[in-house]
């Protein structure tokens, strides 16, 4: 039984790929190009671009529930939804982490790295979403999310810079806090867990966990950076705000 | 400014900007792996050595730079050059 159980979730996972793959594809070849070509207002077009990618994440996390290949526990998600103008700040302990949180929030926005404009498939869709684009110069990066966070996006960042490594504490880069600080924009704390791990940092899709993941997702409280500024200039307010931040989630990951 | 004045004064930038340890400031020290500044922190450094020597400086001058000595050496490069 418990074979039968690990080969249906195996066939549950490359179906999960494949649509993600598939679907991925079919989207920014018709869908994208089609809001990018027939919507001219930039804010509506921005608007249904991300509603697109909010629904085909909602559609793929409930067809991975479904089948069983993974299992989702949320809460506080009506507390994200009504966030506004939020930096959201979420350790990244899998793969699946950007997907569950889109498929939360109607409306936010992601920064991604430059490499992606130019390949062929996703261009179209981080034109039509608008969302940032890292090209590693950061007084620019600084000033787009700046504007993002000031017009009402809520925007999902990842301090880390890149996947947990398990079993050790989060090293979180400063980027996010000095955000934060320069925008004036306050931080939403958010934990995710995934018990048993999977999808980690240089994991094949098929080594699958048994029992599935439990993917446990918190919001918790948010952080306004006004507490941290006025003792020293930015750069020292975004030190602070980092190590608070960083000792936080440490204690809401230990009790997790 | 003298060579000497001007390593002072760089030290108390990064104290002052980015509470970096005393003890851990040396010429050798790298920026970003002793002394764990970021390309965020390097654009806050050039603009707190432009208000401080009045010179206008280029993001692209701080390329190639590793260490304290570094940028020391460019920041004396830029005040000789102002003289001539």
């Amino acid at each position: 039984m418990d074979r039968l159980d690990y080969l249906w979730r195996l066939v549950g996972t490359g179906l999960s790929f494949s649509f993600f793959g598939i679907g991925g594809l079919v989207l920014a070849v018709t869908v994208f190009p089609a809001i990018n070509l027939f919507i001219a207002d930039p804010v509506r077009r921005v608007a249904v671009a991300q509603r697109t990618v909010h629904s085909a994440f909602r559609a793929f996390v409930w067809f991975m529930v479904v089948t069983g290949t993974i299992r989702v526990d949320a809460r506080g998600v009506d507390i994200l939804r009504g966030d506004r103008g939020v930096l959201i700040a979420a350790n990244h302990p899998s793969l699946l982490d950007v997907v569950l949180l889109m498929s939360l929030m109607d409306r936010a926005q992601c920064v991604v790295k430059h490499e992606i404009w130019n390949n062929p498939f996703m261009r179209g869709v981080v034109k039509a979403t608008n969302y940032v684009r890292n090209d590693d110069d950061p007084e620019k990066l600084i000033a787009e999310c700046s504007k993002l966070l000031a017009e009402g996006n809520n925007l999902i960042i990842f301090p880390e810079g890149s996947r947990t490594v398990t079993g050790q504490p989060l090293n979180l880069q400063r980027g996010f806090a000095n955000i934060a600080v320069r925008a004036g924009a306050s931080i939403r704390l958010v934990t995710i867990t995934c018990v048993p791990p999977s999808l980690r940092k240089g994991e094949k899709w098929y080594h699958i966990p048994t029992p599935s993941s439990l993917f446990t997702l918190r919001v918790h409280e948010r952080i306004d950076p006004a507490g941290f500024c006025g003792y020293g200039p930015p750069s020292v307010a975004a030190r602070r705000l980092a190590s608070q931040i960083a000792d936080r989630f440490g204690n809401l990951l230990r009790d997790a | 400014m003298e060579k000497d004045q001007i390593y002072q004064m760089l030290k108390d930038s990064l104290i002052e900007l980015f509470e970096v340890p005393e003890g851990d400031i040396t010429p050798e020290a790298k920026l970003d792996e002793d002394l764990d500044l970021d390309s965020i922190d390097v654009i806050d450094l050039v603009e707190k050595l432009q208000d401080v020597t009045g010179k206008k400086i280029e993001p692209e001058e701080f390329r190639s730079i590793r260490t304290v000595q570094d940028v020391a050496d460019r920041i004396h490069d830029l005040l000789e050059k102002g003289k001539i």
